[in-house]
């Protein structure tokens, strides 16, 4: 081994050792509990059963007992709601985010204190902000309701939380609110770094704004843009805490990992929560691929 | 740079809206915890009569010891964010100046580390955290955040260092210090906002693995979790 390597090794070396202890044996663990069949109460009695919860008669897949089919069963309707849920919440998230960015690249008066306040959202713990829209959402003392209430925009309180029409799209609104701001510090620090001469190249060439944007900034910001998509993308495959404050175990916005909590700690089948997780993990792994595929982003390359 | 007038009206007021957004439901909320009584019913935004009780009884109910509960939230943040920064600081600088070989696939499992959704450790977690006798401590709770923090910091980290200007990597002749020294150069001066960014962004969102939490420590709540729930 290179001196160079070696020493590359040496400074790698303590996150290797937290990596190991905090994610790598704990999964490891969680994927041997998935084929067994503990119980929350006693680990020590689990018993191996391979892969019964899996594919078994009552595992997550090809479980005979779905007489609907699969996508009704709750672990099913899971999937769908995540999916659903991630894919709208960053495309808007994305979207406003970058329109954020470029608003707050702007030079004007106040934009300290704009910047401050966008802050706000992502600086206030989910819970927290998951509760305060919680109760402006609430079907009957909610400001929402009143203001909608009150311009006549609806006949009737709506149960925004509760309906199952809407409980979905709620959370993503609030996600939206909650997560934009991410996204906008992320494009505007990479709007910050740009070199400033290709802007007074195309100033002087008189460029048009909307072609400079598309030509130059966009392609400049494209790393920057791909990393924040993919952390926003994770985040929001294993969304549980916004879902579960706002609308609680409701069948209509379960995601998979409240289905696993469900199973695991609330009906203590710690083998099977266990498979539904490793489940999971598989799955936002594929997604994880596909779109590093699609974005034909070369990962640890300059 | 000259702007039309519209453009600039734009701007303001396009400002102006992103500001009420982002703020409102933190005002609204300010505004509710100074109600009492059947007046937390009514939706308008300024209180009638305004009261403090809520906040005198934060601090003094003997079942929900709120101080407490905010010394706990500082105490595991301070030790998440120096653990994360110590450890990712020296990893980003191998993973962001030194080529060798696996450097893509290590960054690769650093992401995916990032990507466990938190409840695909969790059987294993509480296995761990009670084992080592933190269940239910607010120590514990270093362990989980690390998943999340760590990665992250590494990431963002990484990116910074590749683009600090190549000349820095090789150190000039007039120093006999390897990597080491340079290192120290590129994250003293250098990382220096980024290190308060990160620092930001970690002590802050401390409710993203309130999955962890809720399972982990049942009765030691750190400060924002418990004042909600009861």
């Amino acid at each position: 081994m290179n001196p160079k390597t070696k020493t590359a090794w040496l400074y790698l070396s303590p996150m290797l050792l937290v990596l190991i202890v905090v994610a790598l044996w704990p999964l490891g663990r969680t994927i041997w509990f998935s084929l067994t069949d503990a119980n929350i109460n006693d680990l020590d009695a689990a018993k191996f059963v391979g892969l019964e919860n899996y594919f078994g008669e009552y595992g997550l897949f090809a479980n005979p007992n779905y007489t609907d089919g699969f996508w009704e069963s709750d672990w099913g309707i899971s999937i769908i709601n995540t999916l659903k849920f991630s894919v709208v919440s960053v495309t808007i998230e994305t979207l406003l985010g970058l329109g954020v960015a470029l608003l707050l690249n702007q030079e004007f008066k106040g934009r300290a204190w704009v910047r401050a306040a966008v802050l706000v959202p992502w600086a206030i713990p989910t819970i927290v902000s998951a509760k305060m829209w919680g109760w402006m959402l609430h079907d009957q003392f909610g400001v929402i309701n009143q203001w909608l209430y009150d311009l006549g925009l609806v006949a009737q309180k709506v149960a925004w939380t509760a309906d199952p029409d809407f409980a979905l799209w709620t959370v993503v609104a609030v996600d939206v609110w909650k997560t934009t701001p991410f996204m906008a510090l992320l494009i505007l620090a990479a709007l910050q770094v740009l070199p400033k001469d290709c802007y007074e190249a195309a100033r002087v060439d008189g460029v048009h704004p909307l072609r400079l944007f598309w030509r130059v900034t966009l392609p400049l910001i494209k790393p920057a843009l791909m990393v924040a998509v993919i952390f926003r993308l994770l985040d929001a495959l294993r969304i549980f805490d916004l879902i579960y404050v706002l609308t609680s175990n409701s069948n209509s916005t379960i995601s998979m990992s409240g289905f696993v909590r469900r199973e695991m700690v609330d009906n203590g089948y710690m083998g099977y929560g266990s498979a539904a997780s490793t489940a999971l993990f598989l799955i936002i792994g594929l997604c994880t691929v596909a779109y590093i595929r699609i974005g034909r982003m070369k990962l640890g390359e300059d | 740079m000259h702007r039309s007038r519209f453009a600039t009206f734009s701007i303001y007021a396009l400002a102006a809206l992103v500001v009420v957004v982002s703020v409102f439901p933190f005002v609204y909320a300010i505004s509710t915890s100074f109600k009492t009584g059947s007046a937390l019913f009514d939706p308008s935004l300024l209180p009638s009569s305004v009261s403090l009780k809520n906040y005198i009884s934060l601090f003094t109910l003997a079942e929900q010891p709120f101080g407490r509960h905010i010394l706990n939230s500082i105490m595991v943040s301070v030790l998440v964010v120096a653990l994360s920064l110590l450890v990712g600081v020296s990893a980003a600088y191998a993973l962001g100046r030194i080529s060798f070989k696996g450097r893509g696939l290590l960054l690769t499992t650093v992401l995916a580390v990032s990507m466990f959704p938190q409840v695909a450790v969790l059987a294993g977690m509480f296995e761990l955290i009670r084992a080592l006798g933190i269940y239910n401590k607010a120590l514990g709770l270093v362990l989980p955040y690390m998943i999340f923090t760590l990665p992250f910091t590494v990431w963002v980290l990484t990116t910074f260092m590749k683009q600090l200007p190549k000349e820095l990597k090789k150190p000039p002749s007039w120093t006999v210090a390897a990597p080491s020294a340079s290192s120290r150069m590129c994250s003293c001066h250098c990382c220096g906002p980024h290190w308060c960014q990160l620092d930001y962004w970690h002590s802050l969102p401390r409710g993203t693995s309130f999955c962890l939490h809720s399972h982990l420590c049942s009765t030691t709540t750190s400060a924002p979790y418990r004042s909600l729930f009861h």
